[in-house]
């Protein structure tokens, strides 16, 4: 198992580095030119090349392309263009907070999706089935900033329920330790605290989970449905066995491998729809950020977010190769 | 077959009620009708805008939030522009970049994977691996971050959306070139001195394209969202120009003062065109592989 992880992430280390390499040339060789469109039209031509100059974009590509590379290996993310910070900690500020939210959209979803996916599999064209199979292809089709605005609608706005944006209220005598506000509030002891930032949390997170649970779900019964069909689920119905434990305990466990993997593949979708989340909802991650530096056109900034989504999606699917591995010992040999 | 039969083969009708009929045999049939239905509806409204708008759709029609009435179907917005017209001419924005950024990445994904299928080596491993690096990066996050390059307009918001979509058609054209390249067919049209871009050209695509049917009109739908997407960022489209996206983004500004149709109305319209796309690659899968059907 030690060998299977270590070999997984010394394959990880080429995958990243194609990646970051891939996303440095298409920013590159795109006809937009950043710092025309940071400074407008209408800035002088000295002003342009000094400014051209100070960011190293008048070097050649190659040249630009090793600088950018070294600092990425010393962990460097380059300083922001506006507010001169580093990138890396604008960034490890903001990080926390779109943990929490994909996580809990995340969680949402796989529970939609096994739940529901493992209940239309064993009662295929039943409603349970049938309304599964409306739901994801309805679903699927909803934008989710959309969906999320018609929630801050219904729960923020006409039943008054819940907060439609931010993280927390202000609440006197507390402060953030980890930036994960769910364990820094109980951490202080701090149920209003902990409350609220529950309570702020509900709808981005529902939000995520609902429009990312359509594809789990699909895939799940599709999975599933696959598995049922077996001679050891045959097997295990000869014996005797209760038909809630044959779903749950023996098909959902062998349909696993294939469902990982994919949920892995479908973290990159949960990422993108993080970002969309956070500009709906106000939500102070790196989506609200990303964006945020769009508008104000800073592209060492823009491009050291991207780097950090391509080292996120990159972890997750070691993470998920190596669960699987745990799952399913023929994967490790 | 009747003597009526072979004559009526000869209009171009029989094979369409024949194609219809074929259609409500199955379930999905049926959706791909309904699909086929809705996107019809988008192109009539793409096509005959000004004809079917009661209003220009980027000046001011009327007071500013008023609430759907006969005069305003689906209200008004802050600047009192009429917000039926914007969804009717936001449906040609919405169709223009999903075909432009679905053809791009298909010229540019379907070339490519057909050279590096049929020369493979050095080649086609480089072209893989790279194709692959940006498969696995999330779409919209590229495709936000090409945007923002490029600056906004119809034709860059459909190539930062093809980039995304290009290795999609990359690798399944690649993976199917790659598998047919030694078959029996590619074998004789050798022997009879084709030469290679003549078996590349008229063997192996024709027998690879079908595949590529299906994801082309998924790639739509996705296309659509997609463009949303950049525009409820403010990376699409600039305005005033109709387009769902900056409208539900507009919206929002508004929803805390319960303003619900500036938020419901242009978001229905991106769900059914999306819909309609669905429905009609569900239809298409299920015509095309007729086997898999039931295993979905």
């Amino acid at each position: 198992m030690k060998y299977y992880v270590l070999q997984r992430i010394l394959l990880a280390i080429p995958m990243f580095f194609i990646l970051i390499s891939v996303i440095f040339f298409v920013l590159r060789i795109m006809p937009g030119d950043p710092v025309l469109a940071m400074l407008g039209g209408k800035a002088p031509q000295e002003v342009i090349e000094a400014k051209r100059e100070k960011l190293g974009l008048n070097k050649p590509i190659g040249e630009q392309f090793v600088i950018y590379v070294g600092n990425l290996l010393k962990g460097d993310l380059g300083k922001s263009m506006l507010t001169r910070r580093p990138v890396n900690e604008e960034i490890a500020e903001r990080f926390p907070a779109t943990l929490e939210l994909t996580l809990w959209g995340f969680i949402i979803a796989v529970v939609i999706g096994i739940f529901w996916g493992s209940e239309a599999s064993r009662n295929r064209e039943k409603t349970v089935d049938l309304s599964a199979r409306v739901y994801a292809i309805f679903i699927y089709s909803v934008p989710v900033f959309w969906f999320g605005m018609i929630m801050q609608l219904v729960f923020g706005v006409w039943l008054g329920w819940l907060p439609v944006s931010g993280r927390l209220e202000f609440i006197p005598g507390f402060y953030e330790k980890t930036g994960f506000l769910l364990i820094d509030t109980l951490i202080d002891g701090n149920m209003d605290a902990f409350f609220s930032a529950i309570r702020h949390l509900v709808l981005p997170a529902v939000s995520l989970g609902v429009v990312i649970s359509s594809i789990f779900l699909r895939m799940v019964r599709g999975n599933m449905i696959l598995t049922l069909t077996k001679d050891f689920i045959k097997a295990a119905k000869a014996r005797g066995i209760r038909r809630g434990a044959i779903v749950y305990r023996h098909a959902l466990k062998n349909s696993f491998v294939p469902i990982l993997t994919v949920m892995g593949l479908q973290f990159a979708l949960l990422l993108a729809g993080a970002v969309l989340t956070e500009t709906t909802f106000s939500w102070p991650g790196i989506g609200t950020f990303l964006v945020k530096k769009i508008k104000d056109r800073d592209f060492i900034s823009i491009q050291g977010t991207i780097v950090i989504f391509a080292l996120l999606v990159i972890s997750v699917s070691i993470i998920i190769d190596i669960i699987n591995a745990w799952i399913d010992p023929r994967i490790r040999y | 077959m009747s003597m009526v039969d072979e004559k009526r083969k000869k209009f171009i009708s029989y094979y369409i009620v024949k194609g219809i009929k074929e259609l409500f045999r199955t379930k999905t049939g049926v959706l791909a009708f309904i699909g086929m239905l809705l996107l019809a509806m988008y192109i009539i409204f793409a096509v005959a805008a000004p004809l079917i708008a009661p209003y220009n759709p980027v000046t001011k029609a009327g007071e500013s939030f008023q609430p759907p009435s006969l005069q305003h179907l689906f209200g008004t917005d802050n600047l009192g522009r009429d917000l039926f017209s914007r969804v009717v001419y936001g449906s040609k924005i919405a169709l223009q970049i999903a075909f432009i950024s679905v053809v791009v990445a298909a010229s540019i994904g379907i070339p490519l994977g057909l050279i590096s299928g049929y020369v493979g080596g050095v080649l086609d491993r480089i072209l893989t691996i790279i194709m692959d690096a940006l498969y696995t990066f999330p779409g919209l996050i590229l495709a936000i971050a090409i945007a923002a390059v490029l600056g906004p307009g119809v034709f860059n918001v459909g190539m930062s959306i093809a980039v995304v979509f290009a290795p999609t058609y990359f690798r399944i054209i690649r993976n199917q070139v790659s598998s047919v390249k030694s078959s029996l067919y590619v074998e004789a049209a050798r022997s009879i001195g084709a030469k290679n871009w003549e078996i590349v050209i008229r063997y192996i695509l024709p027998n690879v394209l079908p595949s590529v049917v299906v994801v082309l009109s998924m790639n739509l739908a996705d296309a659509i969202m997609t463009e949303a997407g950049l525009s409820f960022l403010g990376l699409g489209i600039a305005p005033p120009t109709p387009d769902w996206g900056y409208d539900l983004s507009n919206g929002q500004r508004f929803v805390l003062q319960n303003d619900w149709w500036m938020v419901l109305f242009p978001g229905l319209a991106i769900i059914t065109v999306v819909l309609g796309f669905s429905f009609l690659s569900e239809g298409l899968n299920e015509l095309l592989n007729p086997n898999v059907g039931d295993d979905r």
